[in-house]
């Protein structure tokens, strides 16, 4: 099954297209829960197209959690989303900088925000 | 052009020429020329006076690609990564 819990995929449609997220639940066979470098909602499978990673989360997952299983994969996490969701802990930057070096704020900080910024790398 | 001349027919009879300013045309998609919806439609010289908002749609290439094709972009682009991704790990 392609589309199931902790699958990580890439939004296509709307104002967040282009950017990471992660499937968290699963309601019927056309809407799930996405959770990531996104706001948290309900979206369309439609909108998603699938990559080839599983991350280790559990059904209904906190933010917090998904955050930390994206960084410990190497998948970016932009600093629009860590500071709306008070995410700046010292656990969290810790584990940033673990991944992605010492200049982790300005990669974190070059995602920008939905609507403006977005790449399509899949490995940083 | 970038003004036309009129002529119109006053109440006296007397004809007199009206001078009009180009209109401007719809704001196209790069890639299949389609209008571009949800942004101001006016002459170039007179964008300077509308608000970002109204100039393009809060999307990534907003204004300048519509979402059909943006969609088909961003799949193509996505897939091509994850084929090279796989035929390096299976290599």
């Amino acid at each position: 099954m392609v589309i199931e819990v902790g699958r990580v995929c890439i939004k296509t449609r709307g104002r967040e297209a282009g950017r990471r997220c992660v499937v968290v639940d699963i309601i019927d066979e056309n809407f799930v829960i996405i959770d990531g470098d996104v706001k948290r909602r309900r979206c369309n499978i439609k909108h998603l197209e699938p990559l080839p990673i599983v991350l280790n989360i559990k059904a209904g997952a906190s933010t917090e959690e998904v955050i930390k299983e994206m960084l410990k994969n190497k998948i970016l996490v932009s600093y629009w989303k860590l500071r709306k969701e008070n995410l700046l802990t010292q656990e969290i930057t810790s584990l940033y900088k673990a991944n992605f070096g010492d200049n982790w704020e300005e990669i974190a900080k070059e995602l920008g925000y939905p609507g403006k910024k977005a790449s399509i790398k899949i490995k940083a | 052009m970038a003004k036309r001349i009129i002529k119109r027919k006053t109440p006296s009879g007397r004809i007199t020429i009206l001078i009009k300013k180009a209109k401007g045309d719809y704001m196209k998609c790069s890639i299949c020329k389609k209008p571009l919806r949800g942004i101001v439609r006016d002459h170039p010289r007179n964008l300077r006076k509308y608000p970002k908002s109204q100039k393009r749609v809060s999307r990534i290439f907003g204004g300048y690609l519509c979402h059909k094709c943006l969609e088909r972009v961003l799949k193509e682009s996505i897939r091509k990564e994850v084929l090279k991704d796989l035929s390096v790990n299976t290599l």
